[in-house]
């Protein structure tokens, strides 16, 4: 008798999405990947309305960038999107803006930045500091502006360097993003030394895209970051290594677009995804990932999503 | 817990596939829509001092044609990635009505022959319904998206007028004969230098006009003033017209948030480019 009853009042609770990532709380695991709107507070309002638990700046440089000319996204026939818009971005004077609009929403916001040197990124953190953020995310791992993020991201001993400097001058949580290098999980490793409160794995991968037709690459960069489902399994191999080796917490990214592919991550060993360009063919993307991980959580007969956080490490 | 422990009965599996099931799901074709395709450009005719008609033939055609007052995005390669809209599509040949603004139109002018790229259709199309009739309003460029639609309304008998406003006569040319020969109906023009037709601007025209169609669906096409001119001439009578917006469009998926329209958090190229006035107007007043 008394098992029916448990079991018949525990399908009545609803279950708990809530996490809490680099010590912030969100109220489900999904943000947005830093790229998407994020760069006006226009944009801001959009990505609180398609329902985000917390937004993610458009990567922010001190100064302002213009970016590559037209075309800097498109669709790929293969799946997925490749882009190279060359960290175009308002520069810091911007940040106080975009923190002020999502905090008017009360809506956790974080400010991806990326710099030349440790110097430009102790800038723009010192910046998002004072206008509020809740925390930074170093882009460690842009794949298409030169002097900007891969290099740095595929030398382990410049990814300490550059965390340790904004981890030990600035108070809020500090994200590293990381890219797919060979010594992914060592730069991982250097993160989390160095003082990151949790690692965003994966960045775009640098890929190009040529036409046919015209018989030269698409973007006006040449080369941009895949981007969308192909990149999908390469982020979870990545979420399981890290994870296995340091136990850290990760926020997955790169080609979720329903609930499965988040809760992946999830079982990979991420505490949160970001989800970018599946909003460019459903922007009912984010309520149905929650919908479908609240179902999944039940199917597994837990009653808080962080039970099956890392979960294929104990298989 | 659950699969993990590696026990579970046939019927927990069952009910598992049951719930699976019932969770949303989304098809990856969706994914597949809105890349380049290319086209060959078969001809550009020059109608006026102003205005020039580019035909371009599908040589892949889109996944599903364009609707009224959709966009395509057009591949210039080695120029400009621009947005476009569909003046007319019939055999999978797009015309795209526009005047020479920047690098990007100046090349797609002299492109006669070349084959170039060609993404969409992008933003929502404008469903025309039969319970009203319309008065289609449009200023310079802005005439693209309402020529589909005059086309599509005159066919179904449901047009009760157009009124198109440019600069001078010159810039008009052939313009109305354009007009005419797509859609079969004439429309009433304007020159803000009373060289030909009305003497004044489309939305002066519109003013006097507009309140005798009373029930009316009103649509209007062209820059942002335009339309808040006319936006404000409407929400007085208690009407909400449908504005046709131009923006500057990027990418065209929704992501880039160039197109975002201020603090409303809309985009022009998912939510739009046709709104309703009340939705847009704090916007195109600010």
């Amino acid at each position: 008798m008394c098992l029916s009853k448990i079991k018949y009042l525990a399908e009545g609770l609803d279950v708990s999405l809530e996490v809490t990532v680099a010590s912030l709380k969100l109220k489900h695991p999904v943000m947005n990947a830093s790229g998407i709107l994020g760069n006006t507070p226009g944009g801001v309002i959009r990505l609180i309305k398609l329902g985000f638990s917390a937004v993610v700046t458009k990567t922010i440089t001190p100064e302002p960038r213009e970016g590559f000319k037209p075309p800097t996204i498109v669709k790929l026939p293969t799946g997925g999107l490749i882009n190279a818009v060359g960290l175009a971005n308002p520069g810091k004077g911007a940040i106080k803006e975009l923190v002020a609009t999502a905090k008017e929403f009360q809506v956790p916001i974080i400010v991806s930045i990326a710099g030349k040197s440790e110097l430009e990124f102790t800038d723009v953190a010192a910046e998002a500091q004072r206008a509020g953020a809740d925390a930074v995310e170093l882009n460690l791992s842009c794949p298409h502006t030169e002097g900007y993020g891969i290099e740095l991201g595929s030398d382990p001993r410049k990814v300490r360097e550059v965390v340790e400097a904004v981890a030990s001058t600035t108070s809020i949580p500090v994200l590293a993003k990381l890219g797919v290098t060979d010594k992914v999980v060592e730069s991982a490793g250097k993160a989390l030394e160095a003082g990151a409160d949790a690692l965003v794995l994966i960045n775009t991968v640098k890929a190009m895209y040529i036409d046919v037709y015209a018989l030269r690459p698409v973007l006006t960069a040449k080369y941009g970051g895949l981007s969308g489902p192909p990149i999908h399994p390469i982020a979870v191999r990545v979420i399981y290594d890290v994870y296995k080796e340091y136990g850290a917490e990760i926020i997955g990214v790169g080609g979720v677009f329903d609930w499965k592919t988040a809760a992946e991550f999830i079982v990979a060993g991420a505490k949160a995804v970001q989800v970018g360009t599946a909003l460019a063919s459903n922007e009912k993307v984010v309520e149905e990932i929650v919908s479908g991980l609240k179902e999944w959580v039940k199917v597994h007969n837990v009653r808080n999503i962080n039970e099956l956080v890392g979960a294929a490490h104990r298989a | 817990m659950g699969f993990l422990a590696g026990t579970l009965s046939t019927e927990a599996y069952e009910e598992i596939a049951y719930k699976f099931h019932r969770l949303p799901r989304f098809s990856i074709e969706v994914v597949r829509s809105g890349t380049l395709k290319h086209a060959r450009v078969v001809r550009v005719r020059k109608l006026s001092r102003r205005y020039l008609v580019a035909d371009l033939k599908l040589i892949e055609d889109f996944d599903v044609p364009p609707g009224p007052a959709q966009f395509i995005m057009i591949w210039i390669p080695g120029v400009d990635y621009i947005p476009m809209s569909v003046a007319n599509y019939e055999d999978s040949t797009i015309s795209i009505f526009f005047s020479i603004r920047g690098e990007g139109t100046r090349a797609l002018a002299e492109s006669e022959g070349k084959i170039l790229g060609v993404a969409g259709p992008f933003g929502k199309a404008l469903p025309v319904s039969s319970r009203y009739e319309y008065v289609l309003v449009a200023g310079g460029t802005g005439l693209a998206p309402i020529i589909r639609l005059a086309k599509e309304l005159n066919e179904l008998g449901l047009l009760k007028g157009v009124i198109w406003g440019t600069r001078t006569a010159e810039d008009a040319g052939d313009v109305p004969s354009y007009f005419k020969e797509v859609t079969g109906y004439s429309f009433s023009l304007c020159t803000e230098d009373c060289s030909m037709g009305f003497c004044g601007r489309a939305t002066d025209l519109a003013s006097l006009v507009i309140p005798r169609f009373k029930e009316c669906e009103v649509i209007v096409a062209g820059p942002n003033d335009m339309l808040a001119a006319v936006a404000n001439l409407e929400l007085v009578l208690g009407r909400d017209p449908i504005l046709i917006m131009e923006s500057m469009v990027e990418c065209g998926l929704g992501l880039c948030g160039s197109c975002v329209l201020g603090r409303t958090g809309l985009t022009l190229c998912k939510d739009g480019p046709a709104f309703r006035a009340s939705q847009v107007l704090d916007y195109l007043v600010k």
